[in-house]
């Protein structure tokens, strides 16, 4: 885009938004060419800051009308590289943070896309309600963002990923169109189209507002903490404890470079630094019939081999043990300056087997690898803390995850279970699906993008949308216009 | 309907089928059991059927991974009593007979009564092999419980009528089945304390599986006195259940009901049958309940209406008579229609625009929803008009 052009488009979308809501200059738009994934940078050409879902709605067609790109962004708090806009206008959604309306007696709410996640738990607990899909990231992350990557958390094993969550949404399509998805008052014919926005990463269109269902605070919580000498017997214990017709609100493993990592930070929990691993196993929900599960759940546990089984009823035990499950990652941050934090799922039964892959590739490339994971669905994060610095430390980090990613695919499972695809996985995507079904959802994108303006060159490869239009096209336009 | 019909015997097969579809510019039927062929919106043209209940393998069953990979044409029955044999389940269990498809109830996205605390088909879907209208087989998802990887494929075909896709294979999530599962009745007037004791159970600690409001034809069919009654499925370990009972019974009236209740009630409505559903946001359901207690007969037919509260989804259905014609059939669901209709007004949250501008302006889905058609059957020969 020509300087002339962009100028005519800033001063288009400050009209609409106030001149102190669009950013340009380098210095400014430096705080949005990253997310919380260190190793992928972009450069917005500037970036929009609208206040309203209606002047949401007049940016998107302003930007529909010139045919420019654009990225959505919540807080910017993403682990794949999905929130970077390279050249394109980045929409900042962190002012549209109303909670318009909250339905207790239908367990749900309304509300607009930069509500921060924990924000609406906190708001609803005194209704005795919460939100219960609750990424790491839930005290910065953004209920738009979580849509957009169909988000998880710890407590998914049993409430459900953020799709379980969304009943409906106002959606505006990057052509400006507005449409509800969904439907928050029961059934709806047609195709699910709601489904198909949940985890589209910013391709299909930007939520205008939400529909999320809201569930009761339990009545009584028990957190358990089991250490294990090796990490197979703690991977056997998840599978065990599942199988068993057990299904916790949370079952999350930690190995022993996780463990150490927290137990030498301010975020120490005091767990046994000699263990191989450790699961920290949460029940919660009706007080009858709680103690039964907790009861079998730790004779599993020992039966799988457990050292020790620490049982935690009060909120202070139960916080201590959860401080170093939620701040893992920043412990990592005390190994080294860079940390490649990964995203996999395989099937429970693989764990052990996929974990000791993980760990020899580890010690192939030279690399500590941590593994802080929601074991209860298979879903691995195996964490390598390096220094970004170094060329050549970095490419061999590159290369080992790409070996990780290969052998959980081996072994039944997928390249992202709640971080999505973004920049960081796009190359994985070959790997992972045939041509026919890439080519698939180009064309899904395409009914809901035609010009594929939305978030351009994320999630699926080029290569593999035989009909792509895309960016390249969008530039080859705006020179015909300057010209 | 179809002159000829198409028997496929593997995703092969169905792709061929596809394929010389689109070629020919033929129309395809698709279908399974032949337990529920229109749902009131035939399928227009000169069809051929293509026929895809042989497809009932199973691909790949770890109970240890709570997921199982399975043909199309497997029915619910086999399905039940495959996962039953290690104490899992997969809890679609949809309205209508056992004897449905897999293939089917995920493609018309058929809920059931336990769908609100056990999950929706969308819910229930990890991954499906389906072929597209260009004849091309898709694989869509995957086999393990969480999964963001690309465009789900998988929600936006569950539900969508065989009309982007013929679903070949399914790979599901399994839960394993409750140690004690069990069922009571109690029966309830139109009245404040009844809908009160309704109210408690919806949204009290019990978190009931299922809770159903059944109208007296329906009460009758399941060995209950004939006066409407609600229906509460708890399951959990024996000590949940047993504080779930002691709850129940102290409002009084329970009667316990064998398992067997549930699978009934899904199968009752008759095969011919005008049938009627609407929703409601849940905590409206009193709303309703008055248009179903007083349910009896329509044009002198037994009507069977049933009430999820937990969803707010009511269901009338009216037997058929032979003889019937389609015109028949809307004359027979008529009064029930305009009923449902003005009860169900509109949403309790607002989601007026900001301010009096008009850009907030809301359309139809219609646009999008045939951009999405075209993408995946271009030439229009999967089912077509089924979702018209």
């Amino acid at each position: 885009m020509t300087g002339a052009a962009t100028g005519t488009l800033s001063r288009d979308l400050a009209a609409i938004v106030g001149e102190r809501h669009v950013i340009t200059g380098a210095s400014r738009l430096l705080a949005y060419a990253s997310d919380g994934l260190p190793g992928h940078h972009a450069m917005a050409r500037l970036a929009v800051l609208p206040g309203t879902r209606d002047e949401l709605v007049a940016v998107v067609r302003t930007l529909a009308r010139s045919r420019t790109p654009f990225v959505p962004r919540g807080a910017g708090t993403g682990l794949s590289g999905g929130a970077l806009a390279d050249d394109a206008v980045l929409i900042g959604l962190n002012r549209l943070k109303r909670i318009i309306q909250v339905d207790a007696a239908n367990r749900r709410a309304l509300v607009e896309p930069g509500v921060v996640n924990a924000v609406l738990s906190r708001v609803v607990a005194p209704l005795g309600l919460q939100y219960a899909p609750d990424p790491s990231s839930q005290a910065a992350c953004t209920l738009g963002g979580n849509a957009a990557e169909n988000a998880g958390g710890p407590h998914c094993l049993k409430y459900g990923v953020t799709l379980n969550h969304v009943l409906e949404a106002t959606v505006v399509l990057p052509d400006g169109d507005v449409v509800i998805l969904g439907e928050a008052d029961g059934e709806r014919d047609g195709l699910d189209l709601l489904g198909a926005f949940i985890g589209s990463e910013g391709c299909f269109g930007i939520a205008l507002d939400l529909t999320v269902r809201l569930v009761p605070l339990p009545e009584r919580v028990i957190t358990q903490l089991a250490d294990f000498g090796t990490v197979g017997a703690a991977a056997r214990a998840t599978s065990a404890i599942i199988s068993a017709g057990i299904l916790p609100a949370a079952l999350e493993m930690m190995d022993q470079p996780t463990i150490r990592a927290v137990e030498a930070s301010i975020y120490a929990a005091g767990y046994p630094v000699d263990a191989a691993a450790v699961l920290l196993v949460e029940h919660d929900g009706a007080a009858a019939g709680l103690d039964d599960d907790a009861r079998d759940t730790e004779a599993i546990l020992r039966a799988a081999g457990a050292r020790n089984v620490l049982t935690a009823t009060d909120a202070a035990e139960r916080s201590r043990l959860w401080q170093g499950r939620k701040k893992a990652f920043g412990a990592m941050g005390r190994v080294a300056s860079h940390l490649m934090v990964q995203d996999a799922v395989v099937p429970r039964t693989r764990l052990a087997e996929v974990l000791e892959q993980i760990n020899a590739i580890g010690v192939a490339h030279g690399l500590t690898v941590c593994n802080v994971f929601h074991a209860g669905d298979g879903n691995l994060h195996p964490n390598i803390p390096y220094d970004g610095h170094d060329a050549a430390v970095a490419a061999r980090v590159e290369e080992a995850c790409t070996q990780i990613m290969a052998c959980c695919i081996a072994a039944g499972g997928t390249i992202t279970g709640e971080h999505g695809v973004g920049l960081d996985k796009i190359g994985y995507m070959d790997a992972l699906f045939g041509a026919p079904t890439l080519d698939a959802m180009c064309r899904l994108r395409g009914a809901f993008d035609p010009d594929r303006r939305a978030n351009p060159g994320k999630v699926i490869p080029v290569h593999s949308c035989r009909e792509w239009t895309g960016a390249l096209a969008w530039r080859a336009v705006t020179r015909e216009g300057a010209a | 309907m179809s002159a000829t019909a198409l028997c496929a015997t593997s995703t092969a097969d169905v792709a061929e089928a596809v394929a010389d579809a689109v070629r020919r510019t033929a129309p395809l039927r698709i279908v399974g059991a032949r337990t529920w062929l229109d749902a009131g919106r035939p399928v227009r043209g000169d069809v051929t059927e293509l026929d895809v209940s042989a497809l009932r393998g199973v691909a790949a069953y770890t109970p240890g991974d709570l997921t199982c990979t399975v043909g199309a044409g497997m029915t619910l029955a086999e399905l039940d009593a495959m996962t039953g044999e290690h104490g899992q389940w997969c809890p679609l269990l949809a309205w209508g007979s056992d004897a449905g498809t897999v293939g089917a109830t995920l493609a018309t996205a058929t809920a059931g009564p336990c769908a609100a605390a056990l999950g929706l088909p969308r819910d229930l879907a990890l991954g499906l092999e389906l072929v597209d209208g260009r004849g091309s087989v898709l694989r869509a998802g995957g086999v393990v419980v969480k999964n963001v990887a690309g465009f789900d494929l998988v929600r936006l075909n569950v539900g969508a009528w065989g009309s982007l896709g013929v679903i070949t294979a399914a790979s599901l999530r399994l839960r394993a089945r409750p140690s004690v599962d069990v069922t009571f009745a109690f029966p309830v007037t139109d009245d404040d304390a009844s809908r009160a004791r309704v109210e408690a159970t919806r949204i009290g600690t019990l978190a009931p599986l299922a809770l159903e409001l059944v109208n007296a034809t329906v009460a009758a069919a399941l060995g209950l006195d004939a006066v409407p009654h609600a229906l509460v499925r708890v399951g959990g370990n024996a000590t949940f259940v047993r504080a779930c009972e002691s709850m129940l019974r102290a409002g009084g009236g329970v009667r316990a009901l064998d398992a067997t209740a549930w699978t009934t009630l899904r199968a009752l409505e008759p095969a011919r049958a005008s049938t009627w559903r609407e929703s409601v946001a849940p905590s409206r359901w009193p709303s309703l309940t008055t248009a179903i207690l007083r349910a009896g007969t329509d044009d002198g037919r037994a009507v069977q209406a049933h009430l999820g509260v937990l969803r707010g989804v009511l269901r009338v259905s009216t037997a058929l008579r032979d003889g019937d014609d389609a015109a028949a059939a809307l004359r027979v669901g008529a009064a029930w229609r305009s009923t449902l209709r003005a009860i169900r007004e509109r949403p309790a949250l607002d989601k007026a625009g900001d301010d009096a501008t008009g850009a907030f302006r809301v359309n139809t889905t219609d646009a999008l929803e045939r951009r999405v058609r075209a993408a995946f059957d271009p030439a229009g020969v999967l089912n077509p008009g089924i979702l018209a």
